[in-house]
């Protein structure tokens, strides 16, 4: 069974998207951060599960026999990883990703407003760097084509390409019930299953994620009295045990969105939108523009969709729409202070070189660690480990000792 | 639920369903073809103007 959806349909899959993934908290640039700085691994819990589950899913429903628009991104080595280490190092300064910038906006975040220009910048400038020698030596070099974990993805069959799913899935789940979340955590998932106490440690931890998670919030609503979703946002979402009811369901819920996007139309990507509007606004006749535009789908409408959910999400849900107000993250204050200025211009550079590294890459963490992950893409591989080596050592580097407890900054 | 909650669950349902009917139609509900950019920049204004509208809500008590 083959299934084309309409374009308009990217919308509602961008809102599938938006509300779960705003309840996650990675819409606020301290969760990227904090994971940068190897403080809290909940960003690398998302990936694991997220790719664990979608990868079973997808290949589940391909064995029985339903057709998928597989579309994992080319290997090509070189621009691969270079674009990652460029993805990982602005991703560690600014704390945003391409698809974080949505739903940061859609909750009202302000740095956001200096991000975006700063990503569409990035994007503008690898459109003029494809037109070069040197930008088509990036993608061209080394270029395996189109390869998942069994070669390439034209010659998949269903049952074995499904057992390696589940292999895959075993492993990161397993990863995912031995890694404490937070860091100089003790407990092992795997054996405390059981239980869902945390010592004094994770109890401190878990506190001040929800701290920063709702800082600077404001209530639209003003009904003055908790809501269903108080502990579900409060309590669960920060909790230590990345086991935890929510975060699991928000797992299952993103995976199912990144599946259902593969049946329905395409991979779903967050970073193609950005070269799109580029291409038209002012560079309509580039190489990079024209194949943008021959090869988009409907990832703008998705975007717009992923901005709904998050408002969505961050009013009616979690209650973290920030309404514009000047928010700095913690570990940004207790490095470089509160002056928003410095701040802007971190968003800036930092988005500058996570939308160009992404365009260089051929995807971002949607298009590659999520969509790719799914489908066991060798490149989704290659980019995250990039990403992620970048990101860590971008960190260390940048952010060195700098306080980031609310409290003390 | 509040009136204040309920009016604007409402507002925020009535502005998802314009922006796809919006899209809908600018696309003609195809699923192929190229996209344009007023297909997507026009249902945009529509969460534009509630970001607006929530941001001023929130700031003004």
């Amino acid at each position: 069974m083959q299934v084309t959806a309409p374009l308009w349909v990217g919308l509602l899959v961008g809102v599938a998207f938006g509300i779960p993934a705003s309840l996650w908290g990675i819409g606020n640039p301290e969760t990227v951060i904090r994971t940068a700085r190897r403080i809290d691994r909940l960003l690398l819990g998302c990936f694991l599960l997220v790719t664990a589950v979608g990868s079973v899913l997808l290949y589940g429903l391909h064995a029985l026999g339903l057709a998928m628009h597989f579309s994992p991104r080319p290997l090509y080595l070189v621009g691969v990883t270079v674009g990652g280490v460029l993805f990982g190092i602005g991703a560690a300064i600014s704390g945003y990703f391409p698809g974080t910038e949505m739903l940061a906006l859609g909750e009202g975040r302000r740095d956001v407003l200096f991000a975006i220009p700063g990503g569409l910048l990035g994007a503008a400038a690898w459109t003029l760097l494809y037109q070069t020698p040197i930008g088509k030596w990036l993608v061209g070099a080394a270029n395996f084509g189109d390869l998942v974990v069994t070669g390439d993805i034209d010659t998949v069959r269903p049952v074995p390409m499904l057992m390696i799913a589940v292999g895959y899935a075993a492993l990161c789940l397993m990863l995912l019930s031995f890694l404490p979340r937070y860091t100089g955590g003790k407990r092992s998932y795997l054996r405390d299953l059981a239980t869902t106490t945390q010592d004094e440690h994770d109890r401190a931890f878990a506190r001040d994620t929800a701290a920063y998670l709702s800082e600077g919030s404001v209530d639209p609503l003003r009904t003055g009295r908790e809501s269903r979703f108080d502990r579900l946002t409060d309590v669960e979402v920060s909790s230590a045990n990345l086991h935890s009811r929510t975060i699991r369901l928000v797992g299952v819920l993103v995976a199912a969105v990144v599946v259902a996007s593969l049946f329905l139309r395409q991979a779903f990507g967050q970073s193609t939108t950005y070269s799109w509007v580029v291409g038209h606004l002012f560079a309509p006749n580039f190489d990079y523009s024209r194949e943008v535009f021959a090869a988009i789908g409907w990832e703008p409408l998705t975007d717009l969709g992923v901005i709904f959910g998050a408002m969505l999400s961050s009013i009616f849900i979690s209650r973290r729409f920030t309404a514009f107000r000047p928010v700095i993250p913690p570990s940004w204050r207790g490095r470089f202070g509160s002056h928003p200025g410095k701040r802007a211009a971190g968003c800036f550079v930092g988005s500058f070189l996570v939308l160009f590294g992404a365009r260089m890459a051929g995807g971002c963490t949607s298009g590659h660690t999520l969509s790719g992950g799914v489908q066991l893409s060798l490149s989704a591989w290659l980019f995250t480990a990039a990403m992620l080596a970048a990101l860590f050592l971008t960190a260390r580097l940048v952010y060195r000792d700098a306080l980031w407890r609310v409290r003390d900054v | 639920m509040s009136d204040r909650r309920t009016l604007m669950l409402i507002v925020m349902i009535i502005g998802l369903v314009l922006t796809a009917a919006s899209a809908v139609v600018l696309t003609g509900g195809r699923s192929d073809g190229v996209l344009t950019l007023s297909a997507v920049a026009i249902p945009a204004t529509i969460p534009a103007v509630l970001l607006v509208v929530f941001t001023l809500m929130s700031r003004h008590r």
